[in-house]
């Protein structure tokens, strides 16, 4: 992935995160295409974390909350799911099983005070940067399927580091929209997916696994080092593949 | 009246040390805990900011453990002094014990 070779990569919308992910070429957050999202409100926020983890049973803790709530988010998103695949090639599973994993957790308003205190620290950037305590702005997760604000733009062709302030905020509150997130995410899969397996149709339980993995650790690794740790991807293909598959049923 | 306050902060300290060490660290911990899917020796995902909740939980017990450390310092004497002040480095202890956990949890 030098930079070099970035003559080599078309610089097209669906050209692999390999190709774009170098020198992207700006443009507008093509992505970000719902400004207000038609799925009821699903937020999970701290009194879910209270509910699911803090409290006990007998003064209304429920370990279940969580699970019930992923079950929930990813059987009303499901239509959307299934189109993303079906337009990206991608088993509806695979963006499923993200979706999954990645809903609930954290509270979502967290993450947004995250950004911003990282956004603070990294004020005096370049000059200060030495002085920074915390990592750069970009590297933030956010939306209800947890994606990084720098991959989010690299789907899109662009280099969150050198957006303005305003496409930093847009991307971050287009995040926050369920239809954008979703679509981000797919277009990311997409992308990880043609990082080993580019051109390839058929995406089978291994296919999962490496871009299941891709998605928690990252694009730039090699193959060999993935698949020293694929758990993330093995979760989807071992532990909720049938569960994913009833809850896409219609 | 410091001895009401200090009593009343040392509740409040524990109910907060319990809800933080409660409280997920990396967000995928439901792999091992969750009663239908989690597995207990399940390898976690990799969580960037594993430590962002137990920050947040953590202020609290923070908070109360300089409000008892100042209650020492100022109002209070003797061995009652030197409890608060070890109830107070407790909290600490317990804030530092659940970063050590959460951020070595794969």
């Amino acid at each position: 992935m030098g930079a070099g070779s970035s003559s080599k990569c078309a610089q097209t919308v669906d050209a692999g995160t390999s190709c774009r992910a170098e020198s992207p070429t700006p443009s507008t957050l093509g992505l970000c295409t719902v400004t207000t999202s038609s799925f009821p409100d699903s937020d999970w926020g701290y009194s879910d974390v209270l509910i699911w983890k803090v409290l006990p049973k007998v003064i209304g803790g429920d370990p279940d909350h969580l699970r019930n709530y992923k079950d929930t988010w990813v059987r009303t998103h499901r239509a959307l799911i299934k189109s993303l695949s079906a337009q990206y090639k991608l088993p509806p599973e695979l963006l499923a099983g993200v979706a999954w994993i990645e809903v609930g957790g954290k509270p979502y308003s967290s993450k947004l005070v995250l950004y911003r205190f990282r956004q603070f620290d990294h004020l005096g950037d370049p000059l200060l940067e030495p002085l920074t305590i915390t990592k750069k702005p970009g590297l933030t997760s956010t939306g209800a399927v947890a994606i990084q604000l720098r991959r989010a733009a690299e789907t899109m062709g662009l280099d969150f580091e050198t957006l303005s302030a305003d496409d930093k905020n847009r991307l971050l509150n287009c995040l926050q929209v369920d239809e954008n997130d979703l679509a981000i995410v797919a277009r990311y899969l997409w992308q990880l997916k043609q990082i080993d397996f580019p051109n390839q149709t058929k995406i089978g339980p291994y296919e999962i696994r490496i871009i299941g993995a891709r998605y928690n650790r990252g694009s730039e690794l090699s193959l060999k080092a993935v698949l020293r740790d694929t758990s993330y991807g093995d979760f989807i293909v071992n532990r909720i593949y049938e569960r994913l598959q009833a809850l896409l049923r219609d | 009246m410091s001895n009401k306050l200090f009593y009343f902060l040392a509740v409040l300290g524990i109910i907060a040390c319990v809800a933080l060490w409660r409280a997920p660290g990396n967000k995928y911990e439901w792999m091992r805990t969750d009663p239908v899917l989690g597995q207990r020796a399940a390898k976690l995902p990799v969580d960037q900011d594993a430590w962002l909740l137990p920050t947040l939980f953590a202020i609290p017990v923070v908070a109360v453990a300089a409000g008892i450390l100042a209650l020492a310092i100022f109002r209070l004497r003797g061995r009652r002094r030197a409890a608060s002040i070890g109830f107070s480095v407790a909290l600490i202890v317990a804030v530092i014990a659940k970063f050590a956990v959460s951020l070595h949890s794969t």
